[in-house]
């Protein structure tokens, strides 16, 4: 705990230390909400048949695809950023120097990111109710809080998998890549799943961000309950399951590797 | 008591340069960096890896904190495997590296210094307390919350050797300390290591290609060329193992030729010149080697001749020389 405090202490001075650039990351959400919210006043009253499973409004729809999806990318891209920076300022082998577990420094240096994120969601989700008028009235706040967390635990587990390829590639990472770009056209960021084409829309059902974020509208939209959602959650669970147990031990292969190779700090 | 014992410790890096090199069972070049190096360190002292640039003293210092592992043999900090046991090899060393980049640049040194503690696991009070300790140690008390980037590099190095020390740990590895620092800071470093650190009863292990550093701070050293040990022992050690010659200075009253002559057929006197005369005096030096045997008979010829020895001075053999004969491998037997 104490050393997920220091780090999260560490970030945190950091961040205000650029005081103006974390201004302007929580000020660049009000953009994103406009641009979907004058779209979705575009379409107007002409609503998609597939947007009917999640109350039929295309801001509202859009809104929670945009806020959730930055848990993908920052699981996504914090972990092997980490490791990529603790490799060019050298801060990486002092901390494996330490006896402090692998998994506690991989998992506490992305935790400021994580909070950051999480504030980034709400200004995402005050600023599409109390300025553009989306209605969140239904939200059933605790089935959102679980499918929240089962979808970071799941892509945490691609991330650190990720991270342990920079741990060897240095630079340039194909899993973020692939995920990344396949869970933005695939998995129902900015439509839903169902206007894909049928022999796409399968593909769509490998990725967790598919789950979370059809769970995650059906929980804050339409207020289903946990056990409403429970096929998502299995399904982020089985991710979780999988994905966790496995990065880490990819990712202890790759440090072995590191080590084998003395390339902890080249980058 | 051995504080380091590595027996044939060797550390081959393959050369990757590309993708296809990161997968399994394929064949690549090796580099060789630590070549079978047995080695003892007594605890306590100042022990010096001096070597040139690319000897290996790096890799062998890596090898020993648990951060490269090795290709094979064996090496325990304090009784401690270094691949079985890291856990307790982490909790007994630190690390000082001339590495500037391993701080975070945005925050104070203090805080720098409380986060790394953290990973030490030191309770807050005890960490609030040694840091205060430490910085005061190191002199950067009145320095210690201004951001890490705008330290001098003096300042810097400093703070390194403070987080070195955070953990109290039993053996100080320290890599090139003072490679960038000015002679007044670096002779500062130098005195901190040797008192504060070495006298407190803690092992240093000292990296440098510093040969007056080497001399001043360690009381034993190995001399590393090519991943190997050419030479092992403590600098007069290393001097009688090396020392071919010396240099023999005399200031000499009623000196003549005909003792000049006499000097000169003595076996074992390679040179013999005047280098100075005056009011009767004439200072000599003389090169000589097997110095036991032949300078009983330089005094005797000089006193048979008439002559009187006023003074008479033997020149040590500079380290830039030992370490030239350690290079090429002059021998490679450890020195006793």
């Amino acid at each position: 705990m104490a050393v997920a405090v220091a780090f999260l202490k560490r970030d945190l001075s950091q961040a205000l230390s650029y005081r103006l650039s974390f201004l302007l990351q929580l000020g660049s959400v009000f953009f994103s909400v406009a641009i979907f919210y004058f779209l979705g006043q575009l379409f107007g009253s002409a609503v998609a048949p597939q947007l009917e499973a999640y109350g039929g409004d295309y801001f509202s729809f859009v809104l929670i695809g945009l806020a959730f999806t930055g848990f993908l990318g920052l699981s996504l891209s914090n972990f092997a950023q980490n490791i990529r920076e603790g490799q060019v300022m050298g801060t990486l082998e002092i901390m494996l120097l330490s006896p402090t577990r692998l998994s506690v420094i991989l998992l506490s240096s992305s935790l400021w990111a994580y909070l950051l994120t999480t504030l980034r969601v709400l200004v995402y989700l005050l600023v599409g109710v109390l300025i553009f008028g989306a209605s969140l009235g239904k939200a059933n706040v605790g089935a959102g809080l679980l499918v929240m967390l089962l979808g970071i635990a799941s892509f945490s587990g691609i991330g650190i998998l990720s991270a342990a390829l920079v741990l060897l590639v240095k630079k340039g990472d194909p899993i973020s890549w692939l995920i990344g770009g396949a869970s933005s056209l695939l998995a129902g960021v900015y439509y839903p799943v169902s206007v894909l084409p049928d022999w796409l829309e399968p593909l769509s059902r490998v990725l967790p961000l598919t789950y979370c974020l059809n769970a995650m509208r059906l929980a804050i939209l339409q207020g289903y309950s946990i056990y409403e959602l429970r096929f998502d959650i299995l399904a982020l669970i089985g991710f979780t399951v999988v994905l966790t147990p496995l990065a880490f031990l990819v990712f202890r292969k790759a440090l072995k590797r590191a080590k084998v190779e003395g390339s902890l700090i080249q980058y | 008591m051995i504080a380091i014992k590595a027996k044939g410790l060797t550390k081959r890096f393959p050369r990757t340069s590309r993708y296809r090199d990161l997968l399994p069972f394929r064949n690549r070049e090796w580099v060789m960096a630590v070549d079978n190096i047995s080695l003892d360190i007594e605890e306590e002292g100042v022990f010096g890896l001096l070597g040139p640039n690319g000897a290996g003293k790096t890799t062998l210092i890596k090898m020993l904190c648990c951060l490269v592992l090795p290709t094979s043999g064996t090496a325990q900090v304090c009784g401690y495997d270094v691949v079985k046991e890291e856990p307790a090899v982490k909790k007994l060393v630190g690390l000082v590296s001339a590495e500037e980049r391993s701080f975070y640049w945005r925050l104070t040194g203090r805080e720098n210094l409380q986060f790394y503690a953290s990973l030490y696991h030191l309770p807050r009070k005890l960490a609030r307390k040694r840091i205060s300790e430490l910085l005061h140690l190191v002199g950067l008390t009145g320095e210690a919350d201004i951001r890490f980037q705008n330290y001098s590099t003096g300042m810097r190095q400093k703070l390194a050797i403070a987080r070195g020390l955070l953990s109290e740990p039993r053996v100080l590895f320290v890599d090139e300390p003072t490679r960038s620092l000015d002679p007044v800071s670096a002779q500062a470093v130098r005195c901190f290591l040797k008192e504060k650190v070495a006298g407190e009863g803690k092992t240093v292990v000292l990296a440098t290609h510093n040969l007056s550093e080497a001399e001043q701070l360690c009381n034993r050293l190995a001399i590393m060329n090519h991943g190997r040990i050419n030479a092992l022992g403590s600098v007069p050690e290393l001097r009688s193992l090396f020392q071919t010659k010396e240099k023999c200075r005399m200031q000499v009253r009623r000196f003549s030729d005909a003792i000049r002559s006499q000097l000169c057929l003595i076996d074992g006197i390679l040179d013999c010149r005047v280098t100075d005369q005056y009011d009767g005096f004439a200072n000599l030096e003389l090169m000589i080697s097997k110095r036991s045997a032949v300078l009983p008979r330089v005094l005797q010829t000089m006193v048979h001749g008439g002559a009187e020895v006023c003074d008479c001075q033997l020149g040590e053999l500079p380290l830039e020389e030992i370490f030239v004969h350690a290079l090429h491998g002059a021998s490679k037997e450890e020195g006793k």
